[in-house]
């Protein structure tokens, strides 16, 4: 199982619909919210320290 | 300050939207000193400004409000005049003019014979204006905009018929005065008094025309070509007068009625012949006036009617049957045919129509039937466009001509004053009989020619604007085609430009089992959903071959990587080599021929399905057909030639190789284009950009030259010196040439017309006499004073036969 680094979700990757790579590495989300607003500011989720909140 | 120094003045103001913008100009004009009140309408765009002129101008109040974002509007009128029959008569209508309150600024065409005002309507109506023409002594012919031609033309007719019979008649009454002169068959004195009866009509009666055109000269205080005329040919006649009917005043002398009449015939020779070539240099404007349709078939209330052109609305649905004119611009809603594009485009091969392609206005309609909606009407439309724009180019003046205008300004009383002089001399100082005297000053001011100065640039213009015109090549002002002879460096626009301007695919390499059609079917499925112009690439070449895309179930574009997607169960990456690299997949069986691609700057796409690399695919945007031969033929005749671009180095040069450019200015912002021509300027070069029109903007007004380059409808027509309207590069080579050819034209006939005088001057003057002992015959005077305007204006009409050389 991945994380939903957005909104701290577990997320199957091999049937996650949403995902994106980020430096070689793919990042799986549970909706197209979440690959957005991880796509805008990769940086900040990856080093954990948001607050998590839930995609909508 | 009294309250009548004060001056009221509106002025319509163009680009308020909101009230907003009325309060800031007016606030911007309450803080000029000299203005005591400034109202600013917002719904009817006007402003009322009520200041002292002692303190302040109204150009400074204009400039106020243009500085603060908004602008004035001025009309613009083009006016065709009658009665101009030198171009001293232009510098009368346009100093008329130009001393009005209200009249921006005038300029006279004088070889087709109409001025362009620009004026507020606030402050002078156009009766006034054609009231200022009247009173300053010629007349306005009236006209509507859409019978341009046909008024013109009559007008022009007209005014040929009346020289002829002008000349008929003086020639008729000549003849006999030759034969009386020669053959003496009456005694002396009936002899005399029989020349007196046939010449006094050809003196008051064909030539009253000059003496109009004296006096209204006098009544403006200038002078023209008419004074020199009335004033050579009276001299003649009064002197013969004299003699005929008291001989005791010149003891022993003859009369010479013959060379009054002669003179009058071959300055009317003259003039005909330069009305008859002057309508030929207009010949291909007139063309293009004409072209607009008369009438459209609209269909309203579900009924197809016939209306005037005039009458046509924005998204009214049009109906135009096959060798039927299309009368307005539009969009094709029904049917398919072919359209002649000609005469707009210059492009002699038929365009095929289908629904959404556009339509123009005057091209005409081939095979079948079209239905469209105009999206363009009135002034509006590209002919309409194109007309107006033609105008504007006929009334600019090219920098070379300003020589010319300054010194036919004090042509007429220079040649006064060295007819007098010359006579005076060889009277007084050398002693020369009276009659050689007389000789002197008739020959001095009858040789003198300054119609030919006159006339030198704007016939070349219009017959080179109008050659342009003809083959879709819009040159829009003199200050270009001036430029075109010290132009040496060209600078493309690489995207859109040189390039198609839309990416396509080059090739298609697949890996292991895959075919071609495959990996464009899988390619495709994964960019079904994609806006990216690349995808737009490969489904364009699916969609050719007649392969079916689906939808994919899943879409995730992976930014910066590629697009990852699932279809039927199947996951399909297409991407770069970052994206193969992050699912571990090895590419290096084909990494060697990605190289090679991207060494020719090419895109390259990788394609993986299920982990499994598929294969390749480059996509690149492609030259033009032409641009490989323009570029060739420009750096044939000596140009450099540059290629400026935002792309990266290695795609950049590896389209410039292909072109056959040297010199590359890559990654490029748009916003800095212009800044690049500067530089080149800095170099001392002068330059022509080559561009859209639209992105390009701001480079095309920086160079010597901007060239846009459009297509069809969408032609940018106000950027750009040059407006090429077929979408082929070859034509800029073709509008050098023309320009050229045109500048050569102007140059060939500001040199005729200067030589001429300066040689035949001083030869009617009598100033070579000591070495030749022949003095200048008043009538062979007459015939190379006609004949010296009618080659400038023959030459002009000569670059009618100009065939670009590519």
């Amino acid at each position: 199982m991945a994380k939903d680094l957005v909104c701290n979700m577990d997320v199957d990757e091999k049937t996650a619909k949403y995902k994106t790579i980020y430096q070689g590495k793919y990042y799986y989300f549970c909706a197209p919210g979440c690959k957005k607003s991880f796509e805008a500011n990769p940086q900040k989720y990856i080093s954990g320290n948001s607050s998590p909140h839930n995609c909508n | 300050m009294s309250q009548e120094k004060n001056k009221k003045i509106t002025l319509n103001i163009g680009g308020m939207s909101c009230i907003n913008c009325a309060h800031t100009i007016e606030k911007e004009l309450a803080k000029l000193k000299g203005v005591t009140q400034a109202t600013v309408n917002l719904a009817a765009e006007q402003a009322l400004i009520v200041y002292n002129p002692d303190l302040i101008t109204q150009k400074t109040i204009e400039n106020v409000i243009t500085d603060s974002g908004y602008h004035v509007i001025h009309e613009k009128i083009v006016l065709q005049i009658g009665g101009m029959s030198c171009v001293n008569c232009a510098k009368t209508i346009e100093k008329a003019l130009g001393n009005r309150e209200g009249i921006y600024n005038a300029v006279v065409n004088f070889a087709a014979e109409s001025v362009s005002v620009e004026y507020n309507p606030q402050q002078i109506s156009l009766l006034s204006i054609k009231k200022t023409i009247l009173d300053s002594g010629y007349q306005v012919i009236e006209q509507q905009q859409k019978t341009h031609e046909g008024t013109a033309g009559e007008e022009r007719k007209r005014h040929i018929r009346h020289l002829k019979i002008l000349l008929a008649t003086s020639v008729a009454l000549t003849i006999p005065i030759l034969v009386l002169m020669w053959l003496s068959p009456l005694p002396m004195e009936q002899n005399n008094i029989l020349m007196f009866l046939l010449a006094t009509p050809v003196q008051f009666i064909v030539g009253w025309t000059f003496y109009v055109g004296t006096y209204k000269g006098l009544r403006n205080k200038t002078t023209n070509m008419d004074t020199l005329i009335a004033m050579g040919t009276s001299t003649a006649w009064i002197y013969s007068t004299i003699v005929t009917f008291a001989p005791n005043v010149f003891p022993g002398a003859g009369v010479f009625f013959d060379t009054a009449t002669m003179i009058m015939s071959f300055i009317l020779l003259g003039k005909l012949l330069d009305a008859v070539a002057k309508g030929r240099t207009s010949e291909a404007i007139r063309k293009i006036m004409g072209l607009q349709a008369k009438t459209a078939r609209v269909i309203r209330n579900s009924e197809e009617q016939e209306i005037p052109i005039e009458d046509v609305q924005v998204g009214e649905i049009i109906v135009v049957r096959p060798g039927e004119k299309i009368p307005v611009d539009g969009t094709v809603t029904e049917g398919y045919s072919a359209v002649d594009e000609k005469v707009i485009t210059g492009e002699s091969i038929p365009v095929e129509k289908r629904i959404s392609d556009q339509v123009i206005g005057a091209t005409i309609n081939k095979t079948g039937m079209l239905k469209f909606k105009a999206t363009k009407v009135g002034k509006d439309t590209v002919l309409a466009q194109i007309i107006s724009m033609v105008e504007d180019a006929l009334t600019s003046k090219a920098p070379i001509q300003r020589l010319a205008d300054i010194a036919s300004g004090y042509f007429v009383p220079a040649i006064i004053i060295t007819a007098t002089l010359s006579a005076l001399i060889w009277y007084f100082i050398v002693g020369a009989s009276f009659i050689f005297s007389l000789t002197v000053f008739i020959a001095v001011l009858i040789v003198a020619c300054p119609c030919a100065l006159g006339l030198a640039t704007p016939t070349a213009i219009m017959v080179g604007v109008g050659k342009g015109a003809e083959n879709g090549i819009l040159i829009k002002n003199g200050e270009a085609l001036e430029a075109t002879y010290k132009l040496q460096t060209v600078v493309f626009d690489k995207t859109g430009t040189l390039t198609k301007g839309e990416p396509e695919v080059t090739d298609l390499i697949p890996n292991g089992t895959f075919n071609e059609d495959q990996l464009l079917q899988l390619a495709g499925i994964t960019e079904k959903n994609s806006e990216h112009p690349l995808g737009a690439a490969i489904l364009k070449r699916a969609k050719e071959k007649g392969i079916q895309i689906d939808e994919p179930d899943v879409f995730n574009a992976l930014p910066g990587y590629g697009v990852e997607v699932e279809h039927k169960g199947t996951k399909i990456l297409l991407g770069n080599r970052k994206l193969m690299e992050a699912n571990n997949l090895d590419i290096s069986v084909l990494e060697g021929k990605m190289s090679v691609l991207e060494k020719e700057g090419k895109t390259a796409m990788l394609l993986a399905v299920d982990n499994q690399f598929a294969g390749l695919i480059a996509v690149a945007d492609t030259l033009k057909e032409h641009s490989a031969d323009a570029v060739k033929t420009l750096q044939q005749m000596g140009f450099e030639v540059i290629m400026i671009t935002g792309d990266n180095q290695r795609t950049a040069k590896a389209i410039a190789a292909q072109v056959g450019v040297n010199r590359v200015f890559a990654e490029v912002l748009p916003s800095e284009k212009a800044t690049e021509i500067k530089k080149l300027q800095a170099e001392g070069k002068v330059v022509a950009m080559v561009g859209d029109g639209i992105n390009d903007a701001p480079a095309l007004a920086q160079a010597n030259i901007g060239i846009a380059v459009g297509s069809g409808s969408d032609v940018a027509i106000e950027t750009g010196d040059i407006v090429l309207i077929k979408n082929d590069l070859r034509d800029v080579v073709v509008a050098i040439q023309l320009s050229r050819a045109t500048m050569k034209k102007i140059r060939q006939n500001l040199f005729w017309a200067f030589f001429y005088n300066i040689i035949l001057v001083p030869l009617a003057a009598g100033a070579f006499y000591p070495i030749i002992h022949v003095l200048f015959n008043p009538v062979y005077a007459a015939a190379a004073m006609a004949s010296s305007s009618v080659t400038v204006v023959t030459n002009a009409s000569l670059l009618r036969r100009f065939k670009p050389k590519i």
